[in-house]
């Protein structure tokens, strides 16, 4: 008897497996039903990951805009020095005797210190004062 | 090469997938299906298992990075589910995958899906009692005669060791079909 031999092509053997009638000719649409649909996918609103991105950003524009707001915003008691002076010598109705009277001692040497008076400026000042004698008796 | 590449872009466009698609599953249903009949060895289950491959076969297109062959990347997802379902039923009926493929191939005869002679029967036995993989690549240059080469793409395995794998499945089966 032939012994068997796999690679004898004459006696190629098949599987022997067969399929049900029609089988492939309704593969086609039980394969195309379970596809899943095309219909965008719905994502909370919270866990969409531009929700936060947005929320970061937002909250880093406030944090930067408060020292700005409170810069913007601040009612300052005090008025600037430079502006003060202009207007108490353009347009205060003030004399300077007035002054001397609402000054404090601690404002007059602060004063006196700034100017920085030589002693010949003074000497030259108290020449050229005609109201000298006033501010003596007073 | 490029009617592939051409072929891939069509799957993946939402407005030429649908027509593409079914271009496939026309082109590969028949080999696909005889490809997982031939490990799962019963026609439902083959049945099952095809329809699972081309589910996921669509699911995963955009993961398909035209490294290998389309039809090559399709073979290799239908070859890892046939062998996960019949690792699977050989586990949920407490045997190994090797004992179950040898006592479907026992009740061959029984089945209204096999219409084999007693030699077809036998060279089923005969294929049943080889390790895992060689049966694989029996089966493929045997029943499919699919080429080394390609076969190496699909099951990630060198020609050479696959060669090799055949001439010992050869030699195991002809031993087994002569003796009895």
């Amino acid at each position: 008897m032939k012994s068997f031999k796999i690679n004898d092509n004459d006696s190629k053997i098949p599987s022997g497996f067969k399929t049900p009638e029609g089988y492939f000719e309704a593969l086609e649409s039980k394969i195309l039903t379970q596809l899943p649909s095309h219909e965008p996918k719905v994502i909370a609103f919270y866990k969409r990951k531009s929700t936060w991105y947005y929320a970061a950003a937002a909250a880093v524009v406030v944090m930067l805009s408060i020292p700005i707001y409170q810069n913007f915003f601040k009612s300052s008691g005090e008025v600037d020095a430079i502006v003060l002076e202009d207007y108490i010598t353009t347009h205060a109705d003030i004399s300077a005797e007035d002054l001397a009277t609402i000054l404090e001692e601690e404002d007059l040497e602060k004063i006196k210190l700034e100017l920085n008076l030589g002693d010949e400026a003074i000497e030259d000042i108290l020449l050229n004062n005609n109201d000298l004698e006033q501010y003596i008796l007073d | 090469m490029q009617d592939e590449k051409n072929f891939v872009r069509e799957l993946l466009d939402p407005k030429t997938q649908n027509v593409a698609f079914q271009k496939l599953l026309r082109d590969y249903q028949k080999p696909l299906y005889h490809h997982i009949r031939n490990i799962v060895l019963n026609h439902d289950d083959a049945d099952d298992v095809l329809q699972n491959t081309f589910i996921k076969v669509f699911q995963h297109l955009r993961n398909f990075k035209g490294e290998s062959k389309l039809f090559s990347w399709m073979y290799r997802i239908a070859t890892n589910e046939a062998i996960t379902f019949i690792n699977q039923k050989a586990k949920k009926n407490g045997i190994t995958s090797e004992a179950l493929q040898s006592k479907i191939v026992d009740n061959l005869k029984a089945d209204e899906y096999f219409d084999g002679s007693d030699i077809q029967i036998k060279l089923q036995k005969a294929i049943a009692i080889l390790p895992e993989k060689q049966q694989l690549v029996f089966k493929m240059k045997y029943f499919e005669e699919i080429k080394y080469e390609d076969m190496s793409e699909i099951l990630g395995t060198s020609v050479g060791a696959l060669k090799a794998s055949y001439h010992h499945a050869v030699k195991k089966i002809e031993e087994f079909m002569n003796s009895r």
